[in-house]
């Protein structure tokens, strides 16, 4: 009951959120998408006024009740000081790099302050809504960058949660927090799993009864080294006999007709399939050698280079699963 | 989260809250057990040895609890010796210097920093100097910045306080409107007072215990009078009526304390009818945990704030409704030559005749009083007798006395015949009960020093005894023999009666005054200590009330609403001063300041506007249009600034001529007729 109620609440709560302070990959902070309230700290700060209004009343002691009458002037003030000091700022978020399953991927907010004569000071905390990931710098004025590693277990492409940013600059008594939504996916890749190359010759058409296709990388001859060839594919032999830095260049016997296929794959559960296909696609991108990815229905036409690999990748990333919400856990 | 900085042990932050706790616990000294100061110092030697990082690791808090423990065991041992207040801030110190040792979570500073507030608070019922308040004033905003630097790391400590400082000075007006308007109530509840300082009247008198009051300076309050002051003769100050005798000491009387409690339950204070001129004044007490005030004669409060806090006692005694733990002040009006006969006669002869039965105690002395009382019959001249005999019998006034322990009357007056003002009320109060007399000892100050025109400051060492008697119709009447024996202690007071003793021998302040020097700073201070009391420690319903009404007019509801309005506004306004972004302009440099309104001179001249044009361009175009001496200073002008803008690092003194001739141009210009 109570975690329904909950629920709806936060549910309510995300709606008003949105209309609040709608997404952006950067926010300038102001009245509108800054909360202010005094910490637990604050109000025992609070407390103590309390205490010692009381005291100096009881002894009739001005002295005592000027203290305290300070004490609340300064609470006053840092209720000001603190959301200036907040909402000098301007957060972005840095595109996350895709990373693959179980790994961790970097969250990279970038401080900027918005007029150099009144800069932010202090630390800043950030969490994401809804999970435990936190952290604080406390020298964030200084370096400028919050930086957090998101765990990742599997694969798929996660919506970000909002970040919650709090500062409790300067004295501790007012934490000034915002909830900011960046807009921004994480992308996880599947885990390799290894697995020796299995090529796929065949047409579209001709659907997926051929065999594997052995062999792409036949050992063609030697040529003079150019500066930006892997080095794996340096003949080190050679060069350990005297001789000059040589590159052994490979030819692909059936280059034209590379495709890689979950088909082939219908005996392994969809996720170790999916890992064999990710390991393939780096492999194959690593060899430079052309080559097409068959998902089902989803087909990625063959190709080559970095462009290639993430759309590949990205492709296994998504099979069969919506886009959801991040979790740590 | 992700640990990312130092530990707190080795944060500027933990050492600074450290140091300023051994400060405040230091400055209580006074109050505070010994072993609790050390415990306190020892704890912040520890928070510095771990600061530099000789030894690192945190005892555990078990070690703690239990040496905490051992604390409250040794505290409540201690506890009956000290009284309850002193017990709580001793309490107050000890928790805090052991959160001092275990400091190790942010939460810990909190609380510790939450405790040096309330202790700093606590530290106003033993100092409340100004002084001091600055000291205590300055520890607040250390607390703060040490807080402020563990928030803002990055920052150094000297920055923080230069924000700290900014900060306290502009929450000070606020606090200030906030002490003027929020409302000053009664104490809500009782609370525990300390015990009465050393020095001072008690309600116990032995003749040689206000001897021994003449040994301190201290000062007792002060009063300012508003219009006449009284004659030096005629400043009796009434503290204490004493009317029980045990052959020995003077104490208040028991029945006079029941009856004085009944009254008080039925609410039925005495208040004679008072007749004849008057004296207004306002006293300002030092905190002495007692209820007893200070008043001439007959004094009853001169306005509502004094009447609540004063209870006016059938023996003409004044008490305040709670003990005076800090400077107190009440304002009262004295009517010296009122009817002192308005009492209930029967309780105050009842009191004042009772004596010491037993034939042992002080035999001569009642011998003496019979043959006195066989030889005249009229009451007046009974006491004439007496203090024939003190002149006749070369009586000297002295400080230091013989010990008179068995017979003190029968010693004083037969024996010794010398001795100090207690002494002689003692001896003539006692011999009048003797002769059926109703008599009694007062004690309280005489004198006074005169502060400037009009304010008084009376010190422990005016304290003073005298006699009052109950003359037929007349009532109580004052005698004082003192003023037979001594006639320059009451003229000119007791610095003067004993000259030749060593007044205040003791007391090297004292001697040090003789200085002139030393002297003038210490009328200075005195001074400023005076207004000090006067307007902070002694600013109090009454006064509260008086501003309203100067400020509104008349004081009514609707006008408080306003009133209150206006003060929310103020401090918005105030917070808009301090917080509202670019309300102040830009501020240029003065080199562009400058130059800029050199070309608006030209501009107005010659008509060509600078527009966009660069300094040089523009220069080239208003050349020909500019007389010629002018024009040639523009050049001039131009180039220093173009140097001045482009070039880096250009000294002060340049700018400072740019500037100078931007001044002179623009003069020169003006002189100019139109083109």
């Amino acid at each position: 009951m109570l975690a329904r109620l909950s629920a709806r609440f936060n549910q309510y709560h995300e709606r008003w959120l949105r209309k609040r302070i709608p997404a952006s990959n950067r926010y300038t902070l102001h009245l509108k998408n800054v909360f202010i309230f005094p910490t637990r700290f604050g109000f025992g700060y609070l407390l103590t006024c309390i205490s010692l209004f009381l005291l100096g009343t009881n002894y009739q002691n001005n002295l005592m009740l000027l203290l305290c009458q300070f004490l609340l002037a300064v609470f006053l003030l840092h209720l000001f000081i603190s959301y200036r000091n907040f909402t000098a700022t301007t957060l972005s978020l840095k595109p996350i790099a895709p990373v693959t399953a179980g790994e961790h991927a970097l969250l990279t907010v970038q401080l900027e302050d918005k007029h150099p004569q009144q800069p932010f000071y202090g630390g800043l905390h950030m969490q994401l809504r809804g999970t435990s990931l936190s952290l604080l710098n406390r020298r964030a004025d200084q370096e400028k960058q919050l930086k957090l590693l998101l765990p990742t277990r599997v694969r798929g492409i996660f919506n970000l949660p909002r970040i919650t940013f709090s500062s409790t600059y300067p004295l501790g008594l007012f934490r000034c927090w915002t909830h900011l939504d960046f807009e921004q996916q994480l992308i996880v890749y599947p885990a390799p799993v290894p697995s020796s190359l299995r090529l796929d010759s065949a047409d579209t058409t001709q659907g997926d009864t051929s065999g594997p296709n052995l062999g792409i990388d036949e050992f063609d001859s030697l040529r003079h080294f150019r500066p930006g060839d892997p080095m794996n594919r340096v003949a080190w032999k050679q060069a350990a006999k005297g001789g000059d830095l040589a590159t052994k260049t490979f030819t692909q016997s059936r280059q034209e007709s590379g495709w890689l296929s979950l088909a082939m794959y219908q005996d392994e559960p969809l996720e170790k399939a999916l890992g064999l296909l990710s390991y393939q696609v780096n492999r194959l991108i690593g060899q430079q050698q052309t080559f097409g990815l068959r998902l089902g229905d989803q087909i990625v036409e063959p190709g080559s280079g970095e462009q290639h690999k993430l759309q590949c990748l990205g492709q296994l990333a998504q099979y069969r699963t919506t886009d959801q919400p991040y979790a740590a856990d | 989260m992700q640990p990312i900085d130092k530990l707190i042990r080795n944060q500027t932050a933990s050492l600074l809250m450290a140091i300023v706790f051994c400060i405040l616990s230091i400055s209580l000294f006074e109050p505070l057990l010994f072993w609790v100061l050390l415990i306190a110092v020892c704890a912040t030697a520890m928070r510095v040895v771990m600061y530099i990082g000789w030894y690192q690791p945190v005892p555990s808090s078990r070690t703690i609890n239990l040496l905490g423990l051992l604390c409250c065991v040794c505290l409540v041992w201690f506890s009956f010796s000290i009284g309850l207040l002193l017990t709580m801030v001793n309490l107050l110190i000890l928790a805090g210097a052991l959160k001092l040792m275990l400091l190790n979570a942010p939460r810990d500073l909190f609380h510790l920093f939450c405790t040096a507030l309330f202790v700093i608070g606590i530290g106003f019922t033993f100092h409340q100097s100004f002084v001091m308040t600055l000291f205590y004033g300055l520890l607040t905003l250390a607390l703060l910045v040490a807080l402020a630097r563990y928030f803002t790391p990055s920052q150094t400590v000297s920055w923080h306080a230069k924000r700290v400082l900014t900060m306290g000075i502009q929450a000070l007006p606020i606090a200030i409107l906030l002490f003027l308007i929020v409302p000053k109530l009664p104490p809500l509840w009782k609370m525990p007072v300390g015990k009465s300082t050393e020095t001072g009247l008690t309600d116990t008198v032995s003749p040689g215990d206000i001897a021994s009051l003449t040994q301190s300076s201290e000062l007792v309050f002060r009063a300012t009078f508003e219009g006449p002051v009284p004659e030096p003769h005629e400043r009796y100050w009434r503290a204490i009526t004493l009317e029980q005798f045990d052959g020995k000491q003077w104490t208040v009387s028991p029945l006079r304390k029941q009856a004085r409690q009944q009254y008080r339950l039925l609410n039925y204070e005495f208040s004679p009818s008072l007749s004849g001129s008057w004296w207004q004044y306002e006293v300002i007490a030092q905190p002495t945990n007692k209820h007893w005030l200070y008043g001439i004669d007959i004094a009853v409060p001169a306005d509502h704030a004094s009447d609540q806090m004063i209870w006016r006692g059938a023996d003409y005694q004044i008490l305040s409704e709670s003990p005076l733990s800090t400077r107190r002040a009440y304002r009262l009006r004295s009517y010296p030559n009122a009817d002192m006969s308005q009492t209930l006669e029967s309780l105050d002869q009842r009191l004042n005749l009772q004596k010491p039965e037993s034939p042992a105690v002080n035999p001569l002395t009642q011998e003496w009083a019979r043959d006195i009382a066989t030889r005249f019959s009229d009451p007046e001249d009974k006491i004439k007798a007496v203090l024939e005999y003190f002149i006749t019998q070369g009586f000297t006034y002295t400080l230091t006395p013989p010990a008179m322990p068995d017979q003190p009357v029968d010693d004083f007056l037969f024996t010794h015949q010398q001795g100090f003002c207690s002494h002689y009320a003692s001896a003539m109060a006692y011999t009048l009960r003797l002769m059926d007399i109703p008599a009694r000892m007062v004690a309280g100050y005489h004198g006074g020093e005169v502060l400037q025109p009009g304010v008084l400051s009376v010190y422990q060492y005016d304290a003073h005894a005298w006699v009052e008697a109950w003359i037929g119709e007349q009532g109580w009447v004052r005698f004082d023999p003192t003023a037979v024996i001594a006639p320059q202690r009451i003229q000119f007071g007791i610095q003067q009666a004993v000259e030749e003793e060593a007044f205040l021998a003791n007391n090297q302040l004292a001697r040090l005054k003789q200085l002139p020097f030393l002297a003038d700073l210490q009328m200075l201070y005195s001074l400023m200590d005076y207004q000090w009391s006067r307007w902070v420690l002694g600013f109090d319903a009454q006064r509260q009330q008086n501003l309203l009404a100067l400020l509104l007019g008349k004081v009514t509801g609707k006008s408080i609403t306003y009133l209150v309005l206006a003060i929310f506004g103020v401090i918005g306004l105030l917070l808009a001063l301090y917080f509202i972004p670019h309300w102040r302009k830009q501020q240029m440099e003065p080199v562009v300041l400058w130059y800029q309104k050199a070309v608006t001179a030209v501009a107005g001249y010659t008509g060509i506007q600078r527009k966009n044009l660069g300094p040089q361009a523009y220069q080239d175009k208003v050349f020909a249009h500019l007389p010629p001496a002018s024009s040639a200073q523009f050049r001039s002008l131009s180039e220093q600034y173009i140097r001045l803008q482009y070039q880096p690092a250009q000294p002060d003194r340049k700018t400072a001529a740019f500037v100078s001739d931007c001044k002179a141009f623009i003069r020169q210009i003006r002189r100019q007729p139109a083109a």
